[in-house]
């Protein structure tokens, strides 16, 4: 889909689950939007606002997704889950921009974002953006503030793997996803 | 300087060390023995709270009558009850093959219990014991290395949080009570390799080395310090604490007669990689007694120093003689390494128990008073300084 008047350059790179993620800016093109075409069906968005967000999703009747954003992408996405409804499953933020240096982030009022929202920082990540972390714990009433074990801000290129089993269980299993899912049994 | 006293809870009665292998059979054990043993041990750590140690320690150890510690957490809460003023060591907990976030939980408690006098080391453990649990042993190293920094941030994170790690995933932790030290109590690395001393020091851990000459404690102990000033901080003397052995006797003859008889754990060492022990790699036995040099992985000319295979020496009594002569060792051991706190054991194979509770006495008497005054420096607190997190 393309909509230059709305400011909004939409992809649908595929994917082979029922699921439908919205990944915004890069992180649809990254090696985490690979590996999760492996389980959903991904539909990478460039927007500007969550207002433009919010127009393309109506004009192409995209209902019921997941929306996982990247640094840049982070304030736009947590505008969005305050305005979206019920419509968005789950929100995704990986190494979102400093809270105390983002003003925009900062000003939002991040108590009434419902979804389950999952917040990823890297342990290597300067000390300004962990804190954002605690914040947006402290902040959003269902975030799970999650640490990628020797991640820089680049998580994505740090460590994909791990990045994509923590996302693809949230994405998956939501609130949940705090458990593991699969078979523990050694010899059932 | 400082000295700590290693509790080692050893079992009393001679029987079970006369297996060779590891690990010992449960059968050689009585129960009555072992009641006594855990009493003398108990007994021991009050008389060097009452001697003036600065710290009563104990590790972690498997499936050995020599070290009856496999949960040190638990061995210290009962210490923490008797030892009323020094601090309680765990020199210190496996964090290769334990559950991290337990053993946060655990180190908090401790902390709680002892009224915030708790240090912690981590440890990576023996070859041999990475089969107790059932760990792969050439994992060790990093699981070690991401467990401690787990253990920082489960101890420090002030909101629930989750860890995607290489080895260990944990979706919601939020450890209670709080370390009443904070922002946690003084934690050690393990650094009888240069990678480790290097890690130590980017992580603002002080450092535990043991055994080596003191000549390879330096090399060690330069090492750590450039690092730790390439990360912007310089350790505190107590942030260094080196394990030895110590025979202590009213002359300096007599301390040479238990000398030539003692072969301290260095047998016992090369008996852990027998039976199912030699599942790994055994060790050599010269290395053990007389390490020569400390390499790094990639040179192999530690082999395993850290590992418990080689390196270590074992084999002799590090610090020998009258007091006067100990406390000569000590002052020249410092001026060569730094080291600000010796955590000092009195046992070993060899010596009869009268020979050992001596010389323990004789070290907390006539030796530690004198000792005191050698590079004499801050003491270590829960500061800033050793902070990591968000390292």
């Amino acid at each position: 889909m393309e909509d230059s008047g709305n400011h909004v350059s939409s992809q649908k790179t595929g994917g082979v689950g029922e699921k439908t993620v919205i990944m915004l800016h890069s992180s649809a093109k990254s090696a985490l939007g690979d590996r999760l075409s492996r389980d959903f069906r991904i539909i990478a968005v460039e927007v500007r606002t969550a207002h433009d967000l919010a127009g393309a999703l109506k004009q192409h009747n995209i209902s019921n997704f997941s929306l996982v954003a990247d640094s840049l992408s982070a304030s736009a996405a947590m505008a969005f889950a305050l305005e979206s409804g019920d419509s968005l499953e789950t929100l995704t933020l990986i190494a979102p921009q400093a809270i105390s240096t983002n003003g925009a982030a900062k000003d939002l009022p991040l108590e009434e974002i419902k979804p389950p929202t999952l917040v990823l920082f890297g342990t290597r990540d300067e000390v300004a953006a962990q804190e954002s972390g605690r914040i947006f714990a402290r902040r959003i009433p269902r975030c799970f503030y999650t640490l990628v074990y020797d991640a820089g801000r680049d998580i994505v290129a740090d460590r994909p793997d791990a990045l994509y089993a923590v996302v693809r269980d949230f994405l998956l299993y939501a609130d949940k996803f705090v458990f593991p899912h699969e078979d523990s049994a050694i010899n059932p | 300087m400082k000295a700590s006293f290693f509790c080692t809870n050893s079992y009393l009665s001679p029987e079970p060390y006369m297996h060779v292998g590891w690990p010992t059979p449960v059968r050689g054990s009585r129960p009555e023995v072992t009641a006594q043993s855990a009493e003398f041990a108990l007994e021991q750590a009050q008389q060097a709270d009452e001697l003036g140690f600065d710290w009563v320690a104990c590790s972690e150890h498997h499936y050995l009558p020599s070290l009856q510690t496999p949960n040190p957490i638990v061995f210290g809460a009962a210490l923490s009850r008797v030892v009323k003023r020094a601090r309680i060591a765990l020199l210190g907990p496996l964090v290769s093959m334990n559950n991290p976030v337990r053993t946060a939980e655990e180190l908090a408690m401790l902390d709680q219990l002892s009224g915030g006098r708790l240090i912690a080391l981590f440890l990576r453990g023996t070859p041999n014991e990475f089969l107790a649990y059932g760990v792969n042993p050439e994992e060790t190293r990093a699981r070690t290395q991401e467990a401690s920094q787990l253990i920082v941030r489960a101890l420090t994170e002030p909101e629930p949080f989750g860890w995607e790690g290489r080895y260990f995933r944990f979706r919601t932790i939020s450890v209670w009570p709080r370390s009443i030290q904070q922002p946690h109590p003084p934690l050690f690395y393990s650094g009888n390799s240069i990678e480790s001393a290097t890690f130590a020091a980017a992580h603002h851990f002080g450092l535990g080395v043991s055994f080596y000459p003191p000549h390879l404690v330096a090399q060690l102990t330069g090492h750590y310090r450039q690092e730790c000033a390439r990360n912007g901080w310089h350790p505190a003397p107590d942030q260094l604490v080196y394990r030895a052995f110590a025979g202590v006797a009213e002359t300096d003859k007599e301390a040479e007669a238990m000398k030539g008889r003692f072969f301290g754990f260095a047998a016992i060492q090369a008996s852990m990689f027998q039976g199912r022990g030699a599942a790994v790699e055994a060790p050599k036995l010269d290395a053990i007694a007389a390490p020569k040099e400390i390499g790094t992985d990639a040179d192999r000319k530690n082999s395993g120093a850290d590992k418990g295979q080689a390196g270590f020496g074992f084999g002799g009594l590090q610090f020998c003689g009258s007091p006067d002569t100990v406390v000569k060792q000590i002052a020249e051991f410092h001026e060569l390494t730094g080291i600000g706190v010796l955590d000092v054991s009195f046992g070993g194979a060899g010596l009869t128990p009268e020979e050992a509770q001596r010389s323990f006495r004789l070290f907390g008497s006539e030796v530690l008073p004198r000792i005191r005054s050698i590079g004499a420096g801050p003491a270590i607190t829960a500061s800033a300084e050793s902070t990591t997190a968000a390292k």
